[in-house]
């Protein structure tokens, strides 16, 4: 306060000390009170602000920890994608080769497929297929990355010293994951690839080739993944290989089967050639003899006939009963003669039948008609179970008679006493169904398949007794397949026999 | 007035064969001659000079531009060996083409005046509309070639282009095709006007995470100190890595992965830098210019914020033209996406080619770097060098 009054003292405003101090004083302390507020306020303020910047540095710490937080999934997961990425273009480039080596069977094609640029494809920098030759050597058949002196250094190397190709002949694979430090250097310095994968192609012949892949660059390591690819890709190019040997077996064999085929065929048709021209030589000899045969055999039954009816001279009993049996022999010989030259004709195709579309039922009433006296003989009882309705057949009607009228004579020669003969048809859409049926002695197995051939006669009592040209059945059979038809047998010994056989129906 | 366009393809194994196939299917698809102005990407697989060469005299002698690039896009394919050529023959579009080849580092940004010069000469009064422009792969600060560009065009000038590269092949050797000369260490261009409206648009996709960070030092492209602290340690912080860890290249995908972003002012919009690696002492070297001080972030993306971003790109082309469609596509896609999307890259370019039309021919590549105007939605904005981008130009 007295400095204040010195001070307002020496003021010149000629306003006295007191009134001044009556004036400043409360002035003063009302501007003193201000600054004290003001700065109190001050640091208050500047004590908030250093919170809150202590605040903000905070928030951009944890901003900071968060962001380390995403940059480090981020990478994480970019790292993940990437091998993901890189293990889907690698399974898709799998497959791509996979199937283009799968889709030959040619060993060479199988190596220009896999060329140059499957290593490329599976994310590989190297790669070399070395197959074993037959001398046991391996060939290189694939490679990139690789110049051929190292191309040769390798083979060379593996010559020389072929330890880890022990290994390999075990079915394991090698690789720079797996291997002890020693073989890792060892592999390195022969490959001269810091990463690598060999895996062996072993087949049913043990160890057939090995597969190297691998990378030189430090930022491309092996994976475990890469170790499956190529495990895969190596089984792949041992099956293809086995499939490829496998046809090239299967071709050969083929191939010699063909030839064997082509061989037999040509001896079949020589002989086939042959035996038709034994055949036409024997239908032709057949023909020329029987003609030759029938002309004095007429003469011979004309002549017989002549001195049998006693115009000539008388002829004392015992002569004429050799004259009747010379008459009914020849009988006999013409008959065989005619059936051999009608086998002949129909054999060899001269014969012409004379087709008529016709009624068959009244070829069948004469033909019946003709046997019924030996049937009565024998007193065996004949059924005709005939359909009603029978269409019109293209036949030529004498030989068909000629068909009844041997298959009802043969039943009934070989059905004893009071049996029975049934004739049955069946229309079918497109042919005639006959049977001939009897209760006959029946016919052996054995005897079946040769029946129709020509002269062959069935082994038994009644055949024995009675005479037969063999001829019959041949020549029905011969009639039947001139009509397009088709004819069978069944048969059981002792209880009887089945002629079956067709006849088409007639074109509408 | 007219303008017809054909766009070739092959990837025929021999140079001769491919160029020939490619430039004779463009061809076939004009009905006029001769043939004004040719657009040509190839992969290494391809000898560069044989492939001009074959191309110019199937064509007869056009004006050439383009470069070579680990994937080429004509259409929907996309090739990682092939060559894809746009023949135009138009009344309407003016092309004056340059170029300044054994580009050293000393003199990035004259060379890129004097690209820009030698684009002008023969445009004389002719309305300028937009410069393309093809760079090599080894020349970091690219950004300094833009800016000798700017120098004479001025930065508003609408400029677009692509860093070629040979990444997938490993080579160390990128081209910059000028006529039938296949230039490296070289700048080539085309500055296209006169009757035709001119589309630029390119987005990335990426999302900042993590706090603002601030290079606190930087030399160049190279950053060598973020928040005091050395710069690697953004990368061993968020990875829980050591900087030898950084140096091994099984954690190479990282620093792709997760660019920088530099914040823009004014403007919610990122500017990638891609480090191409790390130092000894932990400084980033970025493909581009950091500016100092600018505010950084470490950036992600996934495929949908990279697809969305694309259709976004195109969206904003499709609005500029104003339901007019344009003539032809050129498209520069950072090889980072095609890497990064795998198959899923090609529908990325089917999105776009839906939303611009499918008929419009479309050629294009993958780049190492994309040059465009950053603020998007005025098409004069000022062009940047950027990372993992897509970037169209529409030429109506």
């Amino acid at each position: 306060m007295e400095l204040l009054k010195q001070i307002l003292n020496n003021t010149t405003f000629g306003i006295d000390t007191d009134t001044l101090l009556i004036i400043f004083g409360p002035i003063s302390i009302v501007v003193a009170g201000f600054m004290a507020y003001f700065l109190f306020r001050q640091k208050m303020i500047i004590r908030v602000l250093h919170r809150n910047l202590e605040k903000l540095e905070q928030s951009f710490r944890d901003l900071d920890e968060q962001a380390k937080l995403i940059v480090r999934t981020d990478l994480v997961l970019n790292k993940t994608q990437e091998e993901l990425d890189k293990r889907l273009t690698s399974l898709n480039a799998l497959h791509k080769i996979s199937f283009s080596i799968s889709t030959t069977l040619d060993a060479d094609e199988i190596y220009h497929r896999l060329g140059y640029s499957f290593a490329r494809d599976l994310g590989f920098e190297k790669s070399c297929l070395l197959m074993r030759d037959p001398l046991k050597n391996f060939q290189c058949q694939a490679q990139r990355g690789f110049s051929k002196e190292a191309v040769e250094n390798i083979r060379e190397s593996i010559h020389k010293d072929s330890s880890f190709v022990a290994a390999l002949k075990e079915g394991k694979s090698l690789s720079s994951l797996n291997c002890l430090p020693q073989k890792i250097d060892k592999i390195i310095q022969i490959f001269n690839t810091k990463h690598f994968i060999i895996n062996p192609i072993i087949t049913q012949e043990g160890m057939v080739g090995l597969l190297f892949v691998g990378n030189h660059t430090d930022s491309l390591p092996i994976t475990q993944s890469d170790e499956e690819l190529s495990a895969i890709l190596s089984n792949q190019i041992r099956q293809s290989l086995e499939n490829a040997k496998l046809f090239e077996a299967v071709f050969r064999s083929r191939k010699d089967l063909e030839s064997n085929v082509q061989e037999r065929t040509k001896e079949l048709t020589s002989a086939l050639d042959a035996l038709k021209r034994i055949s036409r030589a024997k239908s032709e000899f057949v023909s020329a003899v029987s003609h030759e045969l029938r002309t004095p055999l007429t003469s011979i039954k004309g002549y017989a006939s002549i001195l049998m009816t006693g115009k000539i001279g008388h002829i004392p009993p015992d002569v004429k009963e050799r004259l009747e049996k010379i008459n009914k022999h020849s009988d006999n010989l013409v008959k065989f003669i005619n059936d051999l030259l009608d086998v002949a004709r129909i054999e060899s195709g001269r014969a012409e039948m004379k087709f008529i579309t016709t009624n068959i039922i009244p070829i069948i009433d004469n033909a019946c008609d003709i046997l019924t006296p030996q049937m009565k003989e024998k007193n065996i009882q004949f059924v005709m179970q005939l359909g009603t309705a029978i269409p019109h057949l293209t036949i030529d009607a004498i030989q068909i008679e000629r068909v009844f009228i041997n298959l009802l004579s043969n039943a009934i020669k070989f059905t004893g006493q009071n049996g029975s003969i049934t004739l049955r048809s069946q229309p079918q859409p497109h042919h005639v169904l006959f049977e001939i049926s009897d209760t006959g002695i029946g016919i052996g197995e054995e005897d079946l398949p040769k029946l129709f051939d020509e002269f062959y006669r069935v082994d038994n009592t009644i055949n024995q007794n009675l005479q037969g040209t063999g001829l019959g059945l041949t020549l029905v059979k011969n009639i039947i397949e001139a009509h397009k038809g088709k004819i069978w047998v069944a048969s059981k010994l002792n209880q009887g026999t089945t002629f079956h056989f067709t006849l088409p129906v007639a074109a509408t | 007035m007219s303008t017809q366009l054909g766009l070739g393809f092959s990837q025929q194994p021999s140079t001769a064969q491919a160029a020939r196939e490619a430039a004779l299917e463009a061809k076939s698809q004009l009905s006029s001659y001769p043939i004004d102005f040719v657009i040509v990407f190839a992969t290494a697989h391809y000898g560069p000079l044989e492939t001009l060469r074959s191309i110019r005299q199937a064509l007869g002698e056009p004006k050439t531009i383009g470069c070579t690039t680990s994937v080429v896009i004509t259409g929907d394919k996309i090739a990682t060996q092939g060559i894809g050529i746009l023949v135009i023959q138009s009344s309407d579009i003016k092309i004056s083409l340059g170029s300044v080849s054994d580009v050293t580092s000393a003199y990035l940004k004259s060379a890129g005046s004097q690209l820009a010069r030698l684009t002008m000469k023969e445009f004389k009064e002719t309305r300028r509309n937009a410069l393309l422009v093809f760079c090599d792969e080894f020349q970091y600060d690219h950004i300094h070639i833009l800016a000798g560009i700017q120098e004479i065009f001025g930065k508003a000038f609408p400029i677009t282009g692509a860093i070629s590269n040979s990444s997938l092949m490993s080579l160390k050797e990128t081209y910059q095709f000028y006529q039938d000369k296949p230039l490296t260490h070289a700048l080539s261009a085309a500055l296209i006007g006169g009757n035709c409206q001119i589309g630029l648009s390119h987005r990335h996709g990426f999302k900042p995470i993590g706090r603002p960070r601030f290079a606190t030092k930087v030399q160049g492209a190279t950053i060598k100190s973020i928040d005091h602290k050395r710069a690697s340690f953004l990368y061993e912080e968020y990875f829980e890595l050591t900087l030898d860890d950084l140096h091994k290249k099984t954690h190479s995908p990282i620093l792709n992965l997760y660019p920088l972003g530099i914040r823009m002012d004014d403007d919610r919009e990122y500017l990638l830098r891609k480090v191409n690696h790390i130092l000894g002492d932990g400084s980033l070297v970025c493909q581009g210019d950091v500016p100092e001080g600018s505010e950084i972030h470490l950036m992600m993306t996934n495929k949908d914020f990279l697809k969305q971003s694309a259709m976004n790109a195109a969206f904003e082309i499709k609005d500029s033209f104003r339901g007019r469609a344009p003539k032809f596509i050129l498209v520069m896609a950072s090889l980072f996406r095609y890497e990064f999307l795998g198959k899923d890259f090609v529908k990325e370019i089917r999105a776009i080619r839906d939303i611009l039309g499918n008929d419009i021919p479309l050629i294009g590549m993958c780049s190492s770097g994309e040059i465009a105007p950053l603020t998007s939605k005025e098409l004069f904005g000022q062009a940047v060098l950027n990372n993992g981008t897509f970037s169209i130009m529409a030429v109506g």
